[in-house]
Order: C-alpha cells, then sequence, then structure tokens
C-alpha cells in the first residue's frame, strides 16, 4: 500500500517535471535576454522615462527673421553698404559679401535674452538638390534685444551665388501643462465613461437573465430546466473569452472606436453578473416568497417585494465591483481598437516617447487605484 | 425644540449649505461630489443642456432641501434623474454609442456567426485538374460562344466580355463526385476565386454529368496594365475539378491552434508559479502584523504596500508591451508580463492570509523565545499555505485567460495569431482559435475548480 | 361556514409519505392545536389547507368552496382570506416594517400599482392600525432585520392582521421564541380569535401551551391521525400514543 503510494508519488513528481521543462522550452525562457546590454539600455530609458512622466512642459517661443546676401557683390554695382529685413524683429546687414570676408550682422526689436542661432539657409540648386543649411554662429541678445556677430563668407557661398542669413532666437516660457497630459485626462476620462456605460447595460441585459438561470425560479418543468441548462452553458463558455477577443472581433462589426469596447465589455460583463447574479437569487430566503404566497399574491407580486428586496443589495455590490473590473479592462481594451486610453499607450510606446506613455501609465494607476479604493468602500457601505 | 433649531430657508439656495445645516453629513458629501462632477463634466464638453442639467440639479436638490426644512418627506429623486440623464449623456456621447451600427454593419458579423458554425478544422488532401478558358476583356468585337473540349466538353458563353457582364457557363460529360470550382485569372496571374452573393460559387453536377452555371465577370484588370483603348487583354476563367484524394487531416488552422494553445497554457503556468514562489516571500513583508516591529520594518511595511498597489493597477497587457521593448517579441515577454503583474495581485492577497492569521500560536512561540524567522516557520507558515495555494489557483485561471490575449501586444501565445487572423478576416481561422480557447479555458476551470474543492 | 379536511394525503416526491388520509372538520371559532413529533407532517398539513404545497389526493373544502379544485385566480382569492404565521417569520429582512406589513394587503390592491410601490393611504391606514394592534406602531420605519424575534413575530402577525382573515394558520409560531415571548404572542392570536372570532389552526410543541390555549388537539404521528378531541383528554397513554413509547412527559 505504501509501496504503491511512493510510486505514484514519484511519477507524478517526473509528470510535474516534464511539464515544467516543455514549458520552459515552449516559453523560451532566456534570462540573459533580460540584461543583455542593448535590452537594459531599452528597459533603463522606458522605466527612467516612466519615473518621469511628461506633465509639464516649457512653452517654445521662436523669432525668426532672414535676409538674402549674395556672394560675391556683382563689381560695378554700388551698393548700400547695410540693408534692413523683417518687421519687429529687425536684421542689418550686407546685401553682398565677397568670399573670404566677414560681414556684420546685426539684429533688433529680438526677445531680450534669448538664445539666438545663426544660419545660412540654400536653396535647392543643381548642387545641393534638396537645399541645405549651415550653421553661421550662436550669440544670445542683450537686455535690449539686441545682437551683434560677425559671419564669415564661406566658398561654399560663392559657389551657391549666395543664400538667406537666418536669424533665430529661442527660448522656454512658461511651464503649462502637456499636450499629452490633457490628451491622457480626456482619454482617462473615455475610459471611465465606457466602463460605465458597459456596466449599465450589462446590468440591464443580465438582471432579468439572470433569473432565467436560477436554478429555484427557472429549473421547473422540462422546458424550463431546457432554458436554465441552455443560458448556464452561454454563460460559462462565453465567459471563457476574453473581453479583448470579443473586442477585437466587434471593433471589425461596429468600427473602431469607444463603442466596440463597450459592446465587447457588456458581453463580458452580462455573462458575469449573469452568473453571479443567478447565484443571488439561488440563496435568497424562500421564506418570504411563501408568506407572501399565502396572503393571495400573484407572482409578480412576490418578486417586486419577496425577492427583489433580498437582491437589490447583493447585486449593487456585484455592479459596482464589475464597474470597478471593467476600468482595468478598459485601460487596454484600445490595443485592439476599442477606444479608451490604451490604443494611444501603446502608440506612445511603439513612437517610443516613453515620457508621454509614462503620463499615459501613471494616470492608470491612479484612476485604477482610486476605483478599486472607492468601490471597496462602497459596498462595504451598502452592506 | 426642533423648528427653533431650523436652518434659514435662505440656505436651499445652495442646497449642500442646507443639508450640512440640516446634519445630514453624507448628503452633503455626495451633493457636493456630485456637484463638482456635473460641473466638470460641462466644463468639459461644454454643451449648453449640461449646464441646463447642473441648474435643474442644483433647483432639484434645492426643492428636497426645502422639503425637508419644511418637515415634509424628502423628494430627491427628480434631482437625482436628472444627474444621472447628464452623466449618462456625456457617457453616450463620449464613447461613441451608435445603437443602429450593429444592426447597419450586421454583414460585418456574418462572416463570423457564419464560421463559428463551420470551423476550420480539417482539410481533405485534394487533387484538381484545371481547364482554362481564355476571354478577352473587353469585348472589340461580337461576343461568340467559346467550347473547350477535353474528357469533358465546357461552353462559355461569350469568348470576351466586360467587367460586370453576365456570363453562362456549361458542361457536359463530368465526374458527379468531384466538386467545381470557378477561379477568374488576370494577365499578369492573379487568381481571385469567384463569387455570387459573397460566397465560392461551386456549380453542381448533375446525375448526367451536366451543369450550368451563370456569373458576373469580376473587375480583374490590374490597377497599371489597363490595355490602351480599342485593344483587349487576355483574362482566363479556369474550371477546378477538385478530387478528394485520401481521408481528413487536421487543418493548418487547427493544427496551429493545438500548439499554441500550449504555448498558451504553458506562458500561464510558469508565470503563475514564478509569481506565487516571488510573492509568498514579499507578502510576509507586506504584512501589517509581522511588520509592525521597528519603524524600519514598517518603512518596508509602507513601500511593499505602494509597490504592490501600484503594480497591481497596471493590466498585465500595459506591462505586456514594456516586455515586448524590453526582451522582443515573444512568449518570454508574456509570461514576464503575466508574472509581474500575477506577483503584485496575489502579494496582496496573501499579504492579506498572513494578517488574518490567528495570533495565538504566533504568541505561544514568540514566548518561548523563538527569533522572528522561526515564529514564521512555525507559526504562521502552516496557517497560511492552505489558502495560498487556493490563491494560487485562482490566479492560475485569470492567468489561463489572459495568456490567451498577451499575444495581443506581442507576448506570444494564441493571441498573436488569432489578433493576425482577426486582422485578415480570416474568419473560419478565428473561428477555430475562439473554439480552441473555450474548450481549454472550460477544461482548465473545471480541474482547478475540482482541485480547489478539494483543498478547501 | 367550517374547514373540512377529507381523507388529505401527500406523498413527497422522493417517495415521502408526509400526511396519509388525514380528515377532520373544524367549525367557526375553534383554536385547533396540531401536535405531534417533528416530521409527523404538521407543516405539511397547514401548507396543504392554503396549497403552499400542493396535496397528492384528497381535499380541503372550507366556507363550501373546494379549495383543492381552485383555479390559481380562485386559489390567489381564497388565500388573502387566510392569514399565516411562520415559525421563522418569513419577513423581508431588508424591507421596512411597514412595508412588511403591507405586503398582508397585496392580494387586495391594485396588483400594477402595487408593483411601483404604491398602497393608498387608507391602506397605509390600515398598516399602521395592525402594527398599533402589536404595540409596534413606533418602528414602523425600521429594517426588519433590526427588530427582536418576538417583535418580528409579532410584525408577522400584523401582515396577517391586515388580510382581516376568516382564517389563521399558524406554523409553529414560537418554536423560534423564548417561552415569555411564546406567551405573549400566543395571546394576540388568542385575542384574535376571542375577539374577532378568527378559526385557528397552529402547530404547537409545548403541552402546557396546548392546554392553555387550545380548544382542541388533533394529533399526528408519521402522518397519520392518531389524535382528535379536547386538550384535557390528553392522558399518558394518549401522549405515548402521539409522541411515541419512549417519551416522558414534563409540565403541562
Ligand atoms: N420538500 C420535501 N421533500 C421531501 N420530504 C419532505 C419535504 N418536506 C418535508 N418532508 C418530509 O415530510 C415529513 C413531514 O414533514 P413536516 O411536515 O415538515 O413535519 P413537521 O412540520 O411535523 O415537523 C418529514 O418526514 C419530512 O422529512
Ligand atoms: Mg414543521
Amino acid at each position: 500500500m505504501r509501496r504503491h503510494r511512493r510510486w505514484l508519488q514519484i511519477i507524478g513528481g517526473l509528470l510535474a517535471l516534464g511539464i515544467y521543462a516543455g514549458s520552459w522550452h515552449v516559453v523560451g525562457i532566456d534570462l540573459k535576454r533580460l540584461v543583455e546590454p542593448q535590452a537594459a539600455q531599452r528597459a533603463r530609458e522606458i522605466f527612467t522615462a516612466f519615473l518621469a512622466p511628461e506633465i509639464l512642459v516649457p512653452e517654445r517661443g521662436i523669432q525668426r527673421v532672414e535676409a538674402l546676401v549674395r556672394v560675391p557683390c556683382e563689381s560695378g554695382n554700388a551698393s548700400p553698404s547695410t540693408v534692413e529685413a523683417g518687421e519687429g524683429p529687425r536684421l542689418f546687414l550686407p546685401p553682398c559679401a565677397s568670399p573670404g570676408t566677414r560681414i556684420r550682422v546685426r539684429g533688433e526689436g529680438f526677445r531680450p535674452r534669448s538664445e539666438l542661432v545663426l544660419r545660412w539657409v540654400f536653396a535647392p540648386s543643381p548642387q545641393l538638390p534638396l537645399g541645405g543649411e549651415l550653421p553661421a554662429g550662436r550669440t544670445r541678445t542683450d537686455d535690449a534685444g539686441r545682437f551683434e556677430l560677425e559671419v564669415e563668407i564661406r566658398p561654399l557661398l560663392a559657389r551657391e551665388g549666395g543664400a538667406r542669413l537666418q536669424a533665430e532666437a529661442q527660448w522656454e516660457g512658461r511651464w503649462r501643462i502637456s499636450p499629452a497630459l490633457t490628451r491622457t485626462i480626456e482619454l482617462m476620462l473615455q475610459t471611465i465613461f465606457l466602463a460605465l456605460m458597459a456596466t449599465t447595460l450589462a446590468t440591464g441585459i443580465a438582471a432579468p437573465l439572470s433569473f432565467l438561470a436560477a436554478r429555484n425560479i427557472t429549473a421547473r418543468g422540462p422546458v424550463g430546466t431546457a432554458v436554465y441548462y441552455m443560458v448556464r452553458t452561454t454563460f460559462n463558455v462565453v465567459r471563457s473569452i476574453e473581453p479583448l477577443v470579443v473586442a477585437a472581433i466587434f471593433a471589425t462589426w461596429v468600427g473602431f472606436g469607444p463603442f466596440a469596447g463597450v459592446l465587447a465589455l457588456t458581453v463580458a460583463t452580462v455573462v458575469n453578473l449573469g452568473k453571479l447574479f443567478s447565484e443571488v437569487i439561488e440563496t435568497i430566503d424562500p421564506g418570504p416568497v411563501e408568506a407572501l404566497l399565502a396572503t393571495g399574491a400573484n407572482s409578480l407580486q412576490v418578486i417586486r417585494y419577496a425577492v427583489i428586496p433580498q437582491i437589490t443589495l447583493p447585486f449593487l455590490a456585484f455592479i459596482i465591483y464589475h464597474w470597478d473590473i471593467n476600468i482595468r479592462i478598459s485601460t487596454v481594451v484600445g490595443f485592439v481598437g476599442g477606444g479608451g486610453i490604451g490604443y494611444q499607450l501603446k502608440l506612445w510606446i511603439d513612437q517610443t516617447d516613453y515620457h508621454k506613455a509614462g503620463t499615459a501609465v501613471w494616470a492608470i494607476v491612479a484612476v485604477v487605484s482610486a476605483m478599486d479604493y472607492v468601490s471597496a468602500r462602497l459596498r462595504e457601505a451598502i452592506r | 425644540m426642533a423648528a427653533e433649531r431650523r436652518p434659514p430657508r435662505g440656505s436651499t439656495i445652495v442646497p449642500g449649505l442646507a443639508y450640512s445645516a440640516l446634519g445630514l453629513r453624507t448628503l452633503t458629501v455626495i451633493w457636493l461630489t456630485v456637484s463638482l462632477t456635473l460641473v466638470g463634466l460641462a466644463l468639459w464638453r461644454g454643451h449648453l443642456w449640461l449646464w441646463v442639467a447642473v441648474g435643474l440639479w442644483w433647483i432639484g436638490t434645492g426643492y428636497d432641501a426645502w422639503r425637508r426644512l419644511e418637515g415634509r418627506r424628502p423628494r430627491l429623486w427628480p434631482a437625482v434623474l436628472i444627474a444621472l440623464a447628464a452623466i449618462y449623456g456625456v457617457g453616450w456621447e463620449v464613447t461613441e454609442i451608435h445603437p443602429l451600427a450593429p444592426f447597419e454593419r450586421f454583414d460585418k458579423m456574418r462572416p463570423y456567426l457564419i464560421a463559428l458554425t463551420q470551423p476550420d478544422l480539417l482539410t481533405y488532401p485534394t487533387e484538381r485538374q484545371v481547364l482554362r478558358i481564355p476571354v478577352e476583356v473587353p469585348c472589340i468585337h461580337a461576343p461568340s460562344p467559346k467550347e473547350v473540349r477535353g474528357e469533358a466538353r465546357v461552353w462559355l458563353s461569350a469568348d470576351c466580355a466586360q467587367p460586370g457582364d453576365l456570363l453562362t457557363l456549361h458542361g457536359e460529360g463530368f465526374p458527379t463526385g468531384p466538386s467545381l470550382e470557378l477561379w477568374w485569372v488576370n494577365p499578369i496571374g492573379e487568381r481571385q476565386r469567384i463569387l455570387q452573393e459573397g460566397r465560392p460559387l461551386s456549380p453542381q453536377v448533375d446525375t448526367m454529368g451536366r451543369f450550368q452555371t451563370t456569373f458576373i465577370a469580376p473587375r480583374a484588370v490590374p490597377l497599371g496594365f489597363e490595355p490602351p483603348p480599342g485593344q483587349s487583354q487576355t483574362h482566363f476563367l479556369e474550371l477546378h475539378i477538385v478530387r478528394v484524394i485520401g481521408g481528413p487531416r487536421p487543418s493548418e488552422a487547427l493544427l496551429e491552434v493545438a500548439e499554441k494553445m500550449g504555448e498558451t497554457v504553458a506562458i500561464a503556468l510558469l508565470a503563475t508559479t514564478f509569481a506565487v514562489l516571488i510573492a509568498a516571500p514579499l507578502s510576509f513583508l507586506a504584512a501589517r502584523n509581522l511588520m509592525g516591529g521597528s519603524p524600519l520594518t514598517r518603512l518596508i511595511y509602507y513601500a511593499m504596500r505602494g509597490f504592490l498597489n501600484i503594480v497591481r493597477s497596471v493590466e498585465p497587457l500595459i506591462f505586456g508591451i514594456v516586455f515586448v521593448v524590453w526582451v522582443g517579441l515573444g512568449s518570454f515577454a508574456g509570461m514576464l508580463a503575466l508574472m509581474v503583474h500575477s506577483i503584485a495581485a496575489l502579494g496582496k492577497l496573501f499579504s492579506e492570509v498572513v494578517e488574518h492569521i490567528d495570533p495565538g500560536p504566533v504568541e505561544a512561540l514568540t514566548a518561548t523565545g523563538a527569533n522572528r524567522l522561526q515564529v514564521i516557520r512555525y507559526a504562521v507558515v502552516p496557517q497560511v499555505v492552505p489558502e495560498f495555494v487556493s490563491f494560487a489557483v485562482y490566479r492560475w485561471d485569470i492567468n489561463v485567460r489572459m495568456s490567451t490575449i498577451i499575444g495581443f501586444v506581442g507576448g506570444g501565445g494564441i493571441g498573436f495569431r488569432l489578433s493576425e487572423w482577426i486582422r485578415l478576416s480570416a474568419y473560419r481561422q478565428v473561428a477555430t482559435a475562439v473554439i480552441g480557447i473555450a474548450l481549454v479555458v472550460m477544461a482548465l476551470d473545471y480541474v482547478s475548480a475540482q482541485v480547489r474543492r478539494r483543498i478547501v | 361556514m367550517p374547514l373540512i379536511v377529507d381523507r388529505l394525503t401527500k406523498i413527497y416526491p422522493d417517495g415521502t409519505r408526509a400526511l396519509h388520509e388525514v380528515s377532520f372538520t373544524v367549525e367557526d371559532g375553534e383554536f385547533v392545536a396540531i401536535i405531534g413529533l417533528s416530521g409527523a407532517g404538521k407543516s405539511t398539513l397547514l401548507r396543504c389547507i392554503n396549497r403552499l404545497i400542493e396535496p397528492t389526493s384528497g381535499r380541503v373544502i372550507w366556507n363550501g368552496i373546494d379549495i383543492t379544485a381552485a383555479s390559481p385566480r380562485e386559489l390567489r382569492k381564497i388565500r388573502r382570506q387566510i392569514g399565516m404565521i411562520f415559525q421563522q417569520f418569513n419577513l423581508v429582512k431588508r424591507a421596512t416594517v411597514l412595508t412588511n406589513v403591507l405586503t398582508g394587503r397585496l392580494g387586495y390592491v391594485n396588483p400594477w400599482l402595487s408593483l411601483l410601490g404604491y398602497f393608498p393611504p387608507s391602506e397605509v391606514q390600515r398598516a399602521m392600525r395592525a402594527l398599533e394592534r402589536v404595540g409596534l406602531a413606533d418602528l414602523a420605519d425600521k429594517r426588519a432585520d433590526e427588530l427582536s424575534g418576538g417583535q418580528q413575530q409579532r410584525v408577522g402577525i400584523a401582515r396577517a392582521l391586515m388580510q382581516e382573515p376568516r382564517l389563521l394558520l399558524a406554523d409553529e409560531p414560537v418554536a423560534s421564541l423564548d417561552p415569555v415571548l411564546a406567551h405573549s404572542i400566543l395571546r394576540y392570536i388568542e385575542e384574535l380569535n376571542r375577539k374577532d372570532g378568527v378559526t385557528v389552526l397552529c402547530s404547537l410543541h409545548f403541552l402546557d401551551l396546548v392546554h392553555r390555549y387550545a380548544t382542541r388537539v388533533i394529533g399526528l404521528k408519521d402522518g397519520i391521525k392518531v389524535f382528535d378531541g379536547r386538550p384535557d383528554e390528553i392522558d399518558d397513554r394518549r401522549f405515548k400514543e402521539i409522541y411515541g413509547q419512549e417519551a416522558e412527559r414534563i409540565g403541562g
């Protein structure tokens, strides 16, 4: 007898070992991949970016003025030594120059104390089919918004017959809420509403269905029993399909967007709530039902006065709980085109915009934890 | 008495004030929350009707507060209805609900429903014999019937056609066993099945070995290869005689689903196992009753709690994308994603189990002078193991479901293939995968329910 | 207008014979105690009378109407004139006391309005009077599960009062209460019987209660009527017949 058990244990152990070895092989576990230099670098990038989500971004200001400088000067023509370009910010510079010399460039009316960059901008030409840019110098504007700089006329300029000299003042302005944050907030609200609409719709469908799936109500007579088993089986089958699969299919049905997500979550919630609801109904106290039947009440009255008062609060608790679950799911239903924050999050990660992705992730953490807390408190309160 | 302390009626101008003056704390909080929510929604969406709803909510609650002040029965339902209408109105808009879309676009769903009744499970090895009939497109001369002779004879009603023309094909001397398929081949060799009402056309051979079928010449001229005006191109109509040789074999999709389901279950198994092994020790660090001793341990406790809560609120699929970037596409990334989420989820459940143990044995062992680790080993662990196992099985259930979709973000398992099939509208393959998932998940559900019943 | 029970038999689907050819007649105004060991068929008998349990054979005739042959519609009409009180009170725990009492009137009020939760003011007043009668008027707005067992049973009586019953079925109304409360509850039932002339059929567990309140006793054993007579006729021999040879008399 004991020997028998020992053998069973050994066989069971070997079986488990085999299963694990097989799984290890199939899944392709390779811990080295976690720490390979490139992978580790990517991971570090992602996680440091996640720790610094994009919430505020500085306002970027730019002023640009440009003027044409011909190289070399056409001989004979007496040209003015300086011309003025631009309105608002103005640039003073000679209209032409000889190669190898230096010209004086002066600016006025720029934003005080900002970074100023001068560059040559070439028009497309046979040598430069796409045009081009060449740095010409950098400085800062003074307190009055002026600057002065000497610029070298390089041989390339002569070859192209001159170029436009562009002065660009750049500065970082006030910090303001980043567009990524506003987008995230908007999408998080959509996510919450997605879950709300799905939960509400599902409640409306699951509540009546659950009576059909309750043994004590429906499973009477052959027809009732058949209905009971049919509804039960449907619940169990549909429950085994993840809402994301349904959402992916529904996205091709009703089109990409939150509505597909709402429908998919509704389906998932109907079957889950339907099962839970029917269990509530199956465990009601039959006493009041009996008492009301004895007073001569009809069956609708019995449901209204003996069944519904008993199930309302448990139903409500399950509804709140599923709203919570649905918010979690709706954060990812966008991966398959079902609306909510998920789509944007995936986009940001695919574009390696990890700081923005971090914003979305933290928003998800905040909303999901808050909902988790609120739903737990609400469920406690209604007990 | 009560009348003396009655707040002034003017306070109903701000209903929240009246409620708080009446000492109705919960109602005051609810009123504030709802008011802020409604105003927030109105600011966000900017619709006039939302502002109207805010006003009506205000008036409705004011009326209710006033009734309460007067000592009459409360009447809150009109205000509640307005608030609900506003919130659901916004929800309707934000989630772009279009109730008719499912009906208007039912044609997109029908193939899925049909496919579910005929999933791609079996294939029969076939042998096909092909009859090619040239067709000039477009007609540059008067069309005349065309005959092709082989073992069997077929007639096509015209030897040239315009896309959209009706053509009739009939044949004689065909064997009755094999099925027939019609294909259209354009001048650059692209082959398409000829459809009738969206379904592949498959003419039936009668007992005399004859058939007749009518179809529409498809638009098959490739873009950029249109013939110059006044000239035509030669297309071919192909009649395939498909003979089944040998018995049924599992289809490619079925084999693939079976293999990928194995992978899916393996992902779930490893993720759950690793998560349990990691979460079990961590949970002791997140248990208040064990970590209450010194400020340091309490710090660890709070850090652990915070960490678990943050990680828990991020769906495994989101970890999935991160790990795919980190270690590359494949089941390893999916396993890691499921594992990390499971560690957090199990860590929290486990720590709650640890917090609710009977303190008696702990006290007794501490009294004998055992150190902290000894106390855990002999007083805590024996108490928590059954519940840990039960939660682990529960998590395994969830992970099996999750691993079917972790592939949607590149995490391996059936999900990867499934998302591809959905994208390609490979309805029958989708149906095969969905049925496969349902069967495996339900079977494992049943098994784990049995296991849990044994333990508890 | 007597209650005639004629060869009533109940065999449950699992084959248990809970009642076997039980016959008796109850005149108006009687207070009949039904006694017997648990499992003797007392609950089954009471429930067969208003057909909460469908009898297998036999007839129940009341006021000249054959209850056992009534259509569902007629049955509801009959039931609303028969009050019933239960051992476990059978109140809707999460509803208010007032609502629980009002439900006793469901057979009379407009069914559609009642589904919306509406009862005419006259009915609400009637409910308040019923609650006053059992001394619970000030608890009308409390949830039923906040009340003690004795109070809950008084709500049960108030609910039965709402029906203005001609017949009251009470299935061990005091078995879940302690002896002092038992007397107070039975006194309300006795008052109904004496003052309002309501016929009472009440299953009881304690012989002293039977002696104190009943005008007539029916004894059941294994679904068979083994005794029918006045309470003072129960001597030791009769007692052993009803309760079995090993039973010892205590009290009463
Ligand atoms: N629903 C039922 N199905 C099968 N047997 C039952 C059922 N209800 C009661 N019985 C059986 O019928 C017999 C009488 O039960 P009951 O009328 O409840 O007795 P009492 O109320 O006197 O204790 C008992 O043997 C009991 O086990
Ligand atoms: Mg009984």
